[in-house]
């Protein structure tokens, strides 16, 4: 005979059943679902942690290519002192600074042209360009080991050199000599196995 | 109120102290006869790169550790042939050429931009070593240049072009076709 508690057991034990009651999925078909997951874990976790490194991001990165056509003739190195004052001429402190400048042509201005059984090279001014002003900052030391902003001081510099050195006779001349020495040793032995009866005349700057 | 006075004119003067001072211009630059270099690299490749170098920085007194952070900055790497070593075999009537290697390398300082930096106001920047780094940052990029090749390999072919067009007028003014070769030295 059924009683209330008997009844009431009854239910409960049908309700845990179904509260325990899992789904009937064979091994099988477990083993690959956990793989998927596993794998998209991994990937998903890889993707989260992974740090992009900054370095590796933009090291190397080449912005411009540019074709040039110089012919680098003299280097001259130099050491400097530059003098700082204040408003009331007096010296408030100086630094040294070492560098070079290289003097150049345009390879593509030479010109080229035949007179009597003679080729006559031309070559334009040497010269120099900003770009080819070389502070090394290291070279900078200040006397008095007094700070300073790092483009100042180099802009300050150059601008130094190249006044020093743009109109510098001296070092022009040797420039141009040197030009003049490369041209001539490269082209005369082409010129001679050409034909053995021309010869080579290299002119710098000006015609006069 | 006193202390607040005195606190801002000390602050003012640390600011001060940091900034940049109008100079007037006064030089004197030696000439070093003895150490002129005659050169004749012909210059056929320029390359801007923008790279990064590590740079530290110690804490004042060193106590505090350092900082660690990336300076990104702009290099220029020039590549070119040494002129002075053509060749010319007359009875081959081969020109050698000499293979394009960096012939000038440096770096911007105006481009200097510093990444990842913790702003801690008790580090110092030491300008030497930063310079140092940079330099060391620079060595590194000729060499990943040179690993490459492919600069190289383009300065070169610019090089052999313009020598060929002189030869080639030489040729033209003697009214001969030009019968010269071209290899590598």
């Amino acid at each position: 005979m059924e009683t209330n508690e008997s009844k009431n057991n009854g239910t409960n034990v049908e309700n845990e059943k179904k509260a325990l009651k899992l789904p009937n999925l064979p091994v099988t078909k477990l083993i690959p679902l956990a793989i998927i997951v596993g794998v998209v874990v991994v990937v998903t976790s890889a993707i989260a942690f992974s740090k992009p490194s900054i370095k590796k991001s933009i090291t190397s990165i080449m912005q411009n290519q540019t074709t040039i056509s110089q012919l680098s003739a003299l280097k001259v190195p130099y050491g400097g002192i530059y003098i700082e004052k204040n408003e009331k001429g007096e010296e408030t402190n100086r630094f040294l600074y070492k560098g070079d400048v290289t003097y150049t042509i345009d390879f593509n201005n030479i010109r080229i042209s035949e007179g009597n059984k003679t080729i006559k090279v031309e070559i334009p001014n040497v010269g120099i360009k900003r770009e080819n002003v070389v502070i090394e900052p290291k070279s900078i030391k200040w006397i008095n080991n007094h700070r300073y902003n790092t483009q100042k001081l180099m802009d300050i510099c150059t601008e130094d050199i190249l006044q020093q050195y743009e109109t510098n006779s001296d070092t022009k001349k040797l420039a141009e000599e040197s030009v003049s020495d490369t041209i001539k040793n490269f082209i005369t032995p082409i010129v001679r196995g050409i034909d053995k009866r021309y010869i080579v005349e290299v002119h710098v700057g000006e015609e006069k | 109120m006193k202390k607040i006075n005195l606190m801002k004119i000390v602050i003012l003067t640390l600011i001060l102290s940091f900034s940049v001072i109008g100079c007037k211009k006064s030089s004197t630059t030696e000439f070093s006869v003895e150490e002129i270099k005659k050169l004749s690299e012909l210059r056929t490749l320029e390359c801007t790169f923008k790279t990064v170098a590590d740079i530290e920085d110690k804490a004042i007194l060193g106590v505090l550790g350092t900082r660690k952070y990336f300076v990104q900055y702009n290099a220029k790497i020039v590549v070119g042939v040494d002129m002075r070593k053509i060749e010319y075999d007359e009875g081959k009537k081969t020109l050698y050429i000499p293979k394009a290697e960096i012939v000038f390398a440096n770096y911007d300082t105006s481009s200097i931009d510093e990444k990842d930096k913790n702003a801690f106001l008790f580090f110092s920047i030491d300008q030497a070593r930063r310079n140092s780094l940079l330099s060391e940052s620079l060595e590194e990029l000729k060499k990943n240049v040179v690993d490459n090749e492919y600069l190289l390999r383009q300065g070169q072919q610019l090089a052999e072009n313009q020598i060929r067009a002189i030869v080639n007028e030489l040729y033209t003014i003697a009214g001969k076709e030009p019968d010269l070769t071209y290899a590598l030295k």
